[in-house]
């Protein structure tokens, strides 16, 4: 009995800790680089699942289920059929940059326009995802 | 030439309103409180399967998740058990009982404040002050006890003192029904202010608490099941998971509302914080939302 309790514990917090990291502060990531002198991400997968400033934490909301580590949220649409849900790649960025653009009332942060990713990390996350 | 500077004033004030633009999901665009929770809870009743029934709303993100609801038992389990109470807990309540019944230098005590020694005083809040407009919350209430009677007032964000209190207090309206009433002008308006602040995107990620608790209520955000608005304010404070001690910690309803801000990116800045003035005017339409359902405070909420 008590080895569960434990576990459940274990898991419980767990989620807390994935829950409260991306907290920390929303600040544009090229100023914040500049002055912790962080070298931009720019690894896809890193990108697309880890939380926190200069990253997409893209999994809080979308699944991957081609990956079965990325499935954890079904906020957004999950990353299946991307070629012929978006035949051109432009559009793909652009719902990245700003999905406010196409759907007003969208909970999608603008990563492009309000700076919370650089124009090359939307590239390199909407050229990873558009294999899915 | 005097309309081209307010154009050109308005353009530049854009990008910056557009941070409290509201977030058109059920019960914006209702004009009166009724109208307001009956469209959220006609939304809910469509989306969730089966919808959810009578008090079952307190359980909040539980009703989707029956995990989470066996270890709720559990932990709630563990804090009534004496030889197993989780770190936190026992000294949480400690420290309420301690503010609620050590009495003033002045001799007077807290229970002395309220009517009926406090039993069902928490259910008269949050309340409009006819006189000022302003929302005055449970813990206003607290606090002015303490002044009223030469005592320093408790800092709202502090959570094992006011917190602790707020417990105590609260629990002794245990069971009864949130019975809100807004009538009156300077009530519609308070209303309206909390409304705004809920349906309003805020921060850089410009996501409103009507996005998570309205329109994706029910689904799940990073593999956590997200409560409907409908209930979360009837069972404030909670006791939550504490990552450093591996116990619990109280967290007051206005501390939540920080909490969600915080993972949700909102500049410190722009935070709205404990006992302030848009904090009560929050729990007001919070609370409203949640009419008839029963109080209980001092759940176990992971
Ligand atoms: C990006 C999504 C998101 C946003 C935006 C958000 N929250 Fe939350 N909120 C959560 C998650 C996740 C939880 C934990 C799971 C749950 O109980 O819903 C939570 C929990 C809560 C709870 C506790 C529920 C309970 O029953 O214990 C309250 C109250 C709450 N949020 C209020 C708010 C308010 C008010 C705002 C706006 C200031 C807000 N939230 C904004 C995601 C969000």
């Amino acid at each position: 009995m008590k080895k569960i309790i434990f576990l459940a514990i274990l898991s419980m917090l767990m989620l807390q800790g994935c829950k409260t990291t991306p907290g920390s502060s929303a600040a544009a990531p090229a100023a914040d680089a500049k002055k912790e002198a962080k070298p931009l991400e720019m690894d896809p997968k890193k990108l697309f699942s880890s939380s926190g400033k200069g990253m997409g934490n893209c999994t809080a909301c979308h699944a991957i289920p081609a990956d079965e580590k990325l499935v954890a949220g079904d906020i957004g649409p999950p990353m299946i059929g991307m070629k012929s849900r978006f035949p051109d790649i432009e559009k793909l960025k652009a719902a990245i940059a700003d999905q406010k653009v196409f759907a007003p009332d969208t909970i999608m942060p603008p990563f492009g326009r309000n700076k919370l990713l650089t124009p090359e990390q939307i590239d390199v996350i909407a050229q990873y995802i558009y294999q899915y | 030439m005097k309309n081209i500077k307010l154009v050109l004033l308005l353009a530049f004030c854009l990008p910056a309103m557009a941070i409290a633009e509201g977030v058109n999901t059920a019960g914006y665009s209702e004009k009166t409180p009724e109208a307001t929770l009956k469209a959220i809870h006609t939304l809910f009743s469509k989306e969730f399967s089966p919808d959810i029934k009578g008090d079952n709303w307190v359980k909040g993100s539980m009703n989707f998740n029956k995990g989470s609801e066996e270890y709720n038992k559990l932990m709630t389990a563990r804090m009534n058990d004496d030889f197993d109470q989780p770190v936190g807990y026992p000294e949480a309540m400690a420290a309420g009982k301690k503010l609620w019944e050590t009495p003033f230098a002045n001799g007077k005590k807290m229970a002395d404040c309220f009517a009926k020694g406090g039993k069902g005083a928490a259910n008269d809040y949050p309340r409009v002050n006819a006189a000022t407009g302003k929302v005055e919350v449970f813990e206003h209430a607290l606090n002015k006890c303490r002044t009223d009677n030469g005592e320093k007032a408790l800092d709202y964000g502090d959570m094992k003192t006011m917190g602790a209190l707020s417990i105590v207090a609260r629990r002794l309206s245990d069971g009864e029904r949130i019975k809100i009433e807004v009538k009156t002008d300077a009530e519609k308006a308070a209303f309206n202010r909390g409304k705004e602040i809920f349906y309003g995107r805020v921060g850089k990620f410009e996501q409103a608490c009507a996005h998570c608790h309205i329109q994706k209520a029910g689904k799940i955000a990073r593999t956590e099941d997200l409560s409907p608005i409908i209930g979360q304010a009837a069972h404030f404070p909670v006791f939550r998971i504490h990552k450093a001690t591996d116990g619990v910690h109280v967290i007051t309803l206005h501390k939540r509302y920080q909490g969600c801000q915080n993972s949700t990116a909102v500049d410190k800045k722009l935070q709205i914080k404990p006992g302030s003035d848009q904090s009560s005017d929050l729990e007001y339409f919070h609370t409203y939302i949640s009419n008839g359902l029963p109080l209980s405070a001092g759940v176990f909420r992971k």
